[in-house]
């Protein structure tokens, strides 16, 4: 009989391959006892054999194989949420992934993601120069020092045609209620968010110093955003100073607060069935779940249904930790299962309120080819229909 | 003397080039080369082999047919044979064959099983292969009775060694049982017009409705000189083939001009092109973001538009 020794040898081809993920900011990689709570809540589960569990017991020994799948966590959250012993395993997986771009063994189409990110401050290859191109033929008012709000609006939707549509009915809301805020145009940079969750540390480097620089430069104290993954990083993963008090929401908790003061009155009727998706970064990362269903409500004419999905349970898009630039097999897609839940639920259009949600659920929907029966539509532009009387 | 068996895989009545960087890797003093032949072909192979340094040609066959890939009879006979021969070192090209094949073999034999090996070294029974991606070299040292190798191919540069070889036969006694029935073989789609190279691409998206449908551009590329491309939707639908698919998670080109039908222009599309000298969109969505794009939009039918164009071209 071999010793325990020599089948531990034998079972951990490279033990140092746990302490390297542990030196990468992977130290809760110990905490994990096995439970399996997180493959049994993991969205993967519902369309494929992945195991997030297996996998952390695979780096803890050093096994081979967790390599690709390390690339698959969305970084919804909802493992993290459920884990008895409240292991951050998305941030395992960073930290993994980390350790393997450093290696290169990076899957190819998020490589060109990051490296426009380092290049341009964007994911989507376009240029610097031309982020506030949507704002020749749509003046913004600029951010000041001493203006209230700084209006973040996300390089999605700056350079996304489809996204563009979005931030212009933030801004057409954000005048019409005269909140006094501003825009920083082509001095903004990624917030960093898709760097951080592909385990490009160095490139969040950057990005976040580069935005805080200019934050600190303009006396920043409060941030609108319109994207829930730029939120995430200013609120929870940004490091200000000590001392800088800079608050950072989203524009539903404006909406939510500018309609309860009546200075927004929404009285245009809607008359459409919609459900609403909660993006995980708005949801489960920093607990926004009532405002946008206000919000919703606060429409006349709308009939509002929920999946069945919801709050902290919401069923994710597929796009947050990179799934965005991801090619995901067709059959193997977490948005098309969401849209499917929609459209259970009658809904003719899909409320959310981020620009990957928008992207993904958008994606699904023209490849399961349902554009007639369901659409998608932000926060934003369904408050817009109803203050402007116009149709959704 | 210890004897060494190596499966030769074949294809077509030919032999896989990669099996003799195989070959070469495992020869060395004190061994005798086995080769495993199982498509019937023996023969064919032995001067090629021999001049390898393979020492015997071993005719396999079982009372099942062999002549057809079928990776239970292969190992089986395979197994057999190394019973009969007293070979008990086997290894082979770490193909997707290979990888089929050999696991087989190591688990009926009870061997010590090592694949993706970049080299090996019979004597000190030791292998070097590489781990995470490329990341680590490992040297492992395998014991037991009988041994498995599979080779990455091209790992190891094939040397000649002339010996003269003879052939010999050897019937296994397997019978099919029939666990495994393979169907059919698909070969994979032919590389068709390079897209990254072409100057003209017309492209189509999920408004093309059908893959018959996409006749239409395939004319009208055919008077342009152009390539066919599509988008990501239009894939999804089974209406292209993967390998014509533009954007993002497919291929970047940058042609002079780039006729894109019926796409709306998703980002990850428009990542995909946006470099090309001139953008033609033609989508019967005003509000369709491709339009944001262009250098020439056309609001309209892509049906009527495109025949109508291919039919101006021509003239």
């Amino acid at each position: 009989m071999p010793t325990t020794s020599e089948l531990m040898k034998f079972a951990a081809p490279m033990l140092e391959m746990a302490q390297t993920v542990v030196e990468a900011k992977g130290e809760e990689l110990k905490l994990c006892y096995q439970c399996g709570t997180c493959t049994s809540v993991c969205p993967w589960g519902n369309l494929k054999d992945f195991n997030p569990r297996k996998l952390i017991e695979m780096i803890r020994l050093g096994f081979e194989g967790f390599e690709d799948d390390s690339w698959k966590c969305v970084n919804c959250k909802l493992c993290w949420d459920k884990c008895p012993n409240q292991i951050n395993i998305p941030q395992i997986f960073q930290s993994v992934r980390s350790i393997l771009l450093a290696w290169n063994a990076c899957p190819p189409e998020l490589n060109i993601a990051l490296t426009s990110l380092r290049d341009e401050g964007n994911p989507w290859q376009e240029s610097k120069e031309k982020r506030d191109e949507w704002t020749k033929d749509f003046p913004v008012p600029a951010y000041e020092q001493g203006t209230e709000y700084l209006l973040f609006s996300c390089c999605t939707n700056d350079y996304d045609p489809r996204n563009k549509k979005d931030i212009k009915a933030v801004v057409e809301i954000l005048n019409m209620a005269k909140v006094n805020y501003g825009y920083i145009g082509n001095k903004e940079v990624c917030c960093g968010d898709i760097a951080l969750s592909a385990g490009e540390n160095e490139g969040y480097g950057m990005l976040s110093n580069k935005n805080l620089e200019i934050f600190r430069e303009l006396a920043v104290k409060k941030i609108l955003t319109i994207s829930p993954h730029c939120l995430n990083a200013f609120k929870n993963r940004y490091e200000f100073n000590e001392g800088e008090e800079v608050q950072s929401s989203h524009l539903v908790q404006t909406y939510a607060k500018l309609i309860e003061d009546k200075v927004l009155e929404p009285k245009g009727e809607i008359k459409n069935k919609v459900t609403y998706h909660d993006p995980c970064y708005l949801g489960r990362h920093n607990d926004i779940y009532d405002e946008p269903r206000f919000i919703i409500n606060s429409i006349p004419g709308i009939e509002f249904v929920e999946m069945n999905n919801i709050r902290e349970n919401s069923f994710c898009c597929g796009g947050g930790g990179g799934g965005c630039w991801l090619e995901t097999v067709k059959g193997e897609r977490l948005g098309d299962l969401r849209v499917l839940e929609a459209v259970e639920t009658g809904a003719e259009v899909i409320i959310t309120a981020c620009p990957y949600c928008v992207q993904m659920l958008e994606a699904s929907i023209l490849g399961l080819g349902i554009d007639e029966k369901i659409k998608v539509r932000t926060v934003s532009e369904l408050l817009l229909s109803s203050l402007k009387n116009e149709e959704l | 003397m210890e004897k060494v068996g190596v499966f030769i895989e074949t294809k077509d009545k030919e032999m896989k080039m990669s099996i003799l960087g195989v070959i070469t890797g495992v020869r060395g003093e004190g061994f005798e080369l086995y080769a495993f032949v199982l498509d019937g072909n023996a023969e064919s192979y032995k001067d090629s082999l021999q001049e390898y340094g393979i020492n015997k040609v071993v005719d396999l066959s079982a009372d099942s047919p062999t002549a057809e890939y079928d990776p239970e009879v292969y190992a089986k006979a395979i197994v057999d044979a190394c019973k009969g021969l007293d070979i008990k070192i086997i290894a082979g090209v770490n193909s997707a064959i290979g990888k089929d094949i050999l696991p087989r073999v190591a688990a009926e034999l009870n061997a010590a099983c090592i694949l993706d090996c970049v080299s090996v070294n019979l004597a000190e029974k030791t292998v070097v292969k590489s781990n995470y991606s490329g990341k680590t070299i490992a040297k492992v040292r395998l014991s037991g009775e009988y041994f498995v190798y599979g080779i990455r191919p091209n790992a190891i540069t094939a040397e000649p060694a002339p010996v003269t070889a003879e052939v010999i036969a050897h019937k296994a006694p397997v019978q099919d049982e029939g666990r495994l029935v393979i169907k059919e073989v698909k070969a994979g789609t032919s590389k068709g017009v390079d897209l990254t190279e072409a100057e003209i691409i017309i492209s189509g998206g999920r408004a093309m409705g059908s893959k018959d449908n996409y006749k239409i551009l395939f004319d009208c590329a055919e008077v342009l000189g152009a390539a066919v491309g599509a988008s990501r939707a239009s894939v999804d639908a089974d209406y292209a083939p993967q390998s014509i698919q533009v954007g993002q998670t497919g291929k970047t080109v940058s042609p002079n001009i780039y006729i894109a039908c019926g796409i709306s222009g998703a980002i990850q599309h428009l990542a995909g092109m946006k470099t090309s000298k001139v953008i033609v969109a033609i989508n019967k969505d005003p509000d369709a973001p491709i339009f944001t794009k262009c250098d020439y939009g056309i609001v309209g039918d892509l049906f009527k538009i495109v025949p109508e164009l291919t039919e101006a071209l021509k003239r």
